[in-house]
């Protein structure tokens, strides 16, 4: 990147500007080095604090999940050195990180305990004062606080916040409403005109996995709405809360005009696995693409497909491969009948059926 | 009776500890995967509760590791934050005796230490 | 006499128009990376990516790891792939007919069987010898492909059509992998938009001097050596400020080979990775990319910039020049298969921004310095050099690059801050202050030789694939 003139020339600029620009440069590489310096001392003054307190933190937190509330103790005992080191906003910012990740692994009293040291603590406010931070990804944060504490009481301010301008903070408000009610939270869905994204419906599952007792009318309405990815997302959160009731209306998603909302329709109905379940995929199956195609053999492989042999041994003759092997795991995977019928097939000793036949069998024993 | 517990979760292991401690139990502690596999080299503890997802090695593989020996069966805990059905079922096929999904409650950890211990 | 003063003033011209150009993309890349940086973090700072390490509904993805005479550390690194956390995964190690014994440590210590594979040859590609898989269930997702040496391109084929999953993983197999890598670099494949993400690249860093135990990074050191250390600045100023800031534009035209995921349905429409080329990763990109603008098909390259690989790079200068000499060889390559692309409006930034800049800035640009150079010396023996404007052009610009390496270091040190230990930081200030005399005028020679080998379409060029790719170490491209 040196570049040189050979002359000088009145192309050039003169020589003074030259300097006044080196020396400019020069300010800024010195104010640079400067700011690398006082990072420094900085990170290993915060990385000191941060030594010296996470294990006492970790000790009060341990000490919590254990603690047992009596009349002559109704308040878990906070040392004097740990109530003092929380003047500190970036050290209440550690307790909080690790209150946070200490509750997400717990559950019962334990839990319950961590919540109350997180309100003697008085951390809430911290958490509730970012919600106002104009920094969006602060608000996110204060949100998520929020939401893993069970802080109910501050349900109103977090709904609001599920129609900031900010999509991100909009995402987790939504997700913590979820969080701390359940379906109920989920109302947001008979409304939304954006899509959910799929990190955001991997979130919400998550969310959902402790919940029980599934709203039945909301599904329905959920599984008709006008929005693609709540179909979706409606068809995995029945396939993980194994909501045999609404099969029927599952399987009416199989005629769904979006190729995504079909084939997550035949993986749920995998996952529900009613006894025409077979009988609707093998159906369903010529109107399919590719991905459907083969999801749906996956799926009667899943399931068992001794009723539909003659459709599977039907499939072993179509020209792609893809299909081919997919048939020959389905088949295997059903037992002796589907072995039997790889074993009739005319052109089991040639390639490519003998080589996709032995990898469907192998695979199964292993 | 001695428990080796796997986690690499350092507040997590420590209540896990505290917790088997108060029952009475002897804990040995391996904060991942290599120090728990490093640990069934020194010999058969009574029980085993691991994570799943760790450093260096699988909680999977720890049971594999432990089910190859020639030990008088040794009960595994899995305490995972993975839930799904198709994840349970391997640990179960491994040999798992017992699944238990973050989050989680130190509580009932500890009854079920106890179930699997007496029934031994 | 008049006639050479007129070449001359026109030649110093031409010099200050390129010179100019050149600072200003210096400044363009600075501010742009620093923009998309802070965007980045603040997103990742409340980012639960554990969420992803428990789901099943992650998109699928097949890790392909190629290897040529790996034998001593094979067993060690399929080892630290496995242990990845990724619920949907496979990872698949291509054996490009090593002459050692890699495939039989692999069999031995992984208790693997030959077993009968159907592979669909979607991309033509060398004959493969056999696919073995593990007895043992803990190592179900292995694959373990042994094929005939074809060179790496060839392998990531056969990688390629063994692959059950719609993503796929390149990697270098010596590479040390994060356990987390794969949840951070699936996260752009599952925001929504219109924009399909074709491909994510992900950051290469330098391994040389860090501890490391069981295939796994146990703690981050600067390297002791000079040449690393050049490198790991180099490593700093192409990922924390090059990549950041194209990709803002989403005009990025390179993902290193040694950690990059793509779309596998992309890829196979494309006709996967092209062996006629030295520069197979950066050229496939450009292909895909290509591909997606000529079909008008909305897409996205993406880029996460957290150290999630890493891998020794060369000590020596012998094998450092003989990369660079590579990549430049690479470069030109793809620049030359796809020239129809350049400033070529239909192509959109692609044709416009990013091929211009590479063609000029990346691949001109050591070769412009070289003739400046000998320029100078020229002129300073006939005397028409003007000392003291030449001395502080020259100081100007050195401060220039020096300044936009520390830019590089400020940038780590307030984002991944991987070096613990503040005295590797000053140490590494002090390299960005040696680096312009003893690294640079040597990496501006081995481009300077990559392009003579190119004109003289040495003839070793079929040797490459014969030679294996253990020296072949992706490319990483820095601005320098």
């Amino acid at each position: 990147m040196f570049h040189l003139h050979l002359h000088v020339s009145p192309v050039m600029p003169g020589k003074a500007w030259l300097i006044i620009a080196m020396l400019t440069v020069l300010g800024m590489l010195v104010a640079l080095l400067c700011l690398i310096l006082f990072f420094l001392l900085r990170r290993s003054r915060v990385e000191r604090l941060r030594l010296k307190y996470q294990d006492l933190y970790g000790q009060i937190i341990q000490r919590a999940i254990f603690w047992e509330a009596t009349k002559e103790s109704p308040e878990i005992a906070i040392p004097f050195k740990v109530a003092r080191s929380l003047s500190r906003a970036h050290l209440r910012q550690l307790m909080i990180f690790q209150l946070v990740k200490a509750k997400k692994a717990m559950s019962g009293t334990a839990a319950a305990n961590l919540v109350q040291l997180y309100h003697q603590l008085a951390l809430h406010e911290d958490s509730l004062r970012k919600l106002t931070n104009p920094k969006w990804h602060l608000q996110a944060q204060g949100i998520q606080e929020l939401a893993v504490m069970e802080q109910r009481g501050s349900v109103t301010r977090l709904y609001r916040l599920t129609n900031a301008r900010n999509e991100v903070v909009r995402r987790e408000a939504q997700a913590a409403i979820v969080q701390l009610y359940g379906f109920d939270g989920l109302r947001f869905l008979d409304v939304i005109n954006t899509p959910l994204s799929e990190w955001q419906q991997i979130q919400l599952l998550r969310l959902l996995q402790q919940s029980a007792g599934t709203p039945q009318e909301k599904i329905f309405r959920w599984l008709t709405s006008s929005n693609t990815t709540v179909r979706v997302f409606t068809l995995r959160l029945i396939a993980e809360q194994h909501l045999q009731q609404v099969t029927p209306q599952v399987a009416e998603r199989l005629r769904d005009d979006c190729p995504a909302v079909r084939l997550q329709a035949i993986l749920c109905l995998g996952e529900l696995a009613a006894t025409d379940t077979a009988g609707l995929l093998t159906a369903a199956y010529p109107g399919e693409d590719l991905a459907g195609k083969l999801a749906i053999l996956q799926t009667l492989g899943r399931i068992g497909a001794e009723g539909e042999l003659a459709f599977l041994d039907a499939q072993l003759s179509t020209p792609d491969n893809r299909i081919r092997l997919e048939t020959a795991r389905a088949l295997v995977r059903t037992g002796e009948e589907g072995l039997k019928c790889l074993d009739r097939f005319p052109f089991i000793d040639q390639s490519p059926w003998n080589e996709i036949f032995q990898q469907a069998k192998t695979e199964w024993t292993i | 009776m001695k428990i080796l517990v796997a986690e690499d979760e350092p507040i997590l292991i420590r209540v896990i500890e505290m917790r088997l401690k108060r029952d009475g139990h002897e804990v040995q502690l391996a904060e991942d995967g290599q120090q728990a596999l490093d640990r069934l080299e020194e010999g058969p503890p009574d029980l085993i509760i691991t994570d799943i997802m760790m450093p260096y090695a699988s909680g999977l593989e720890i049971i594999a590791a432990v089910r190859a020996k020639s030990w008088p069966k040794v009960p595994v805990i899995i305490l995972s934050a993975m839930g799904q059905e198709d994840v349970v079922l391997e640990a179960f096929q491994l040999g798992a005796d017992d699944y238990i999904t973050k989050p989680f409650s130190p509580n009932e950890l500890s009854v079920r230490v106890r179930r699997l211990l007496t029934a031994k | 006499m008049r006639v050479i003063w007129f070449i001359a003033d026109g030649l110093t011209y031409c010099f200050w128009v390129y010179s100019i150009a050149l600072l200003s993309s210096y400044l363009f890349v600075g501010v742009f990376a620093v923009l998309e940086m802070r965007k980045y973090m603040r997103m990742r700072s409340f980012t639960d990516y554990s969420i992803l390490a428990s789901s099943q509904y992650v998109p699928g993805i097949s890790v392909l790891a190629p290897a040529y005479n790996e034998g001593a550390t094979i067993v060690e690194n399929v080892r630290s792939l496995l242990s990845i956390h990724y619920r949907n995964l496979e990872v698949i190690v291509i054996n490009d007919g090593s002459k050692d014994d890699s495939l039989q440590r692999l069999i031995e210590h992984y208790q693997l069987e030959r077993t009968d594979h159907f592979v669909e040859a979607a991309i033509a590609t060398k004959k493969i010898r056999g696919i073995y898989r593990s007895r043992n269930p803990v190592f179900h997702k292995l694959i373990v492909v042994d094929k005939d040496n074809g060179g790496k391109a060839d392998a990531l084929n056969v990688g390629i059509n063994v692959s059950s999953k719609p993503y796929i993983v390149c990697i270098d197999v010596d590479c040390i992998i994060e356990q987390d890598a794969l949840l951070k670099m699936a996260r752009p494949f599952l925001d929504s938009g219109d924009a399909r993400v074709i491909a994510s690249g992900g950051v290469v860093r330098i391994a040389n001097g860090c501890e490391i135990r069981n295939g796994r990074l146990v703690k981050v050191h600067l390297p002791d050596s000079f040449l690393p250390r050049a490198q790991t600045l180099e490593y700093f100023r192409a990922f924390l400020l090059g990549r950041m800031a194209w990709s803002r534009l989403n005009a990025l035209l390179l993902i290193s080979g040694a950690f990059g995921a793509f779309d596998k349905e992309v890829v196979i429409e494309c006709g996967g990775y092209n062996h006629a080329t030295v520069g197979e990763d950066m050229e496939l990109v450009v292909r895909m990319r290509r591909y997606m603008e000529e079909r008008h098909l909305p897409y996205k390259v993406t880029y996460i910039p957290d150290p999630l690989c890493w891998t020794e790079a060369p000590a020596s200068y012998k094998i450092l020049g003989r990369q660079r000499n590579r990549w430049t060889r690479g470069t030109i390559e793809t620049l030359s298969m796809h020239r129809k692309m350049c400033f070529n409006p239909r192509y959109g930034r692609l044709g416009m921004l990013s091929f211009p800049y590479w063609l000029l800035f990346e691949l001109l640009a050591p070769i412009v310095e070289f003739v400046g150079v000998i320029a100078s010396v020229i002129a300073c023996i006939f005397g028409g050099l003007n000392v003291p404007s030449f001395l502080t052009l020259l100081g100007f610009i050195l401060s220039f690059g020096i300044l936009f390496s520390v830019l590089s270091i400020l940038m780590e040190v307030l984002t991944f801050n991987q070096y613990k230990n503040s005295r590797d930081i000053l140490r590494l200030a002090l390299t960005a202050l040696l680096e312009p005399f003893l690294f640079h005028p040597f990496i501006v020679w081995s481009a300077i030789r990559g392009n003579i080998d190119l004109l003289r379409k040495k003839k070793g060029w079929g040797e490459m694939s014969r030679q294996g790719f253990s020296a072949n170490k992706s490319k990483v491209y820095a601005k320098s």
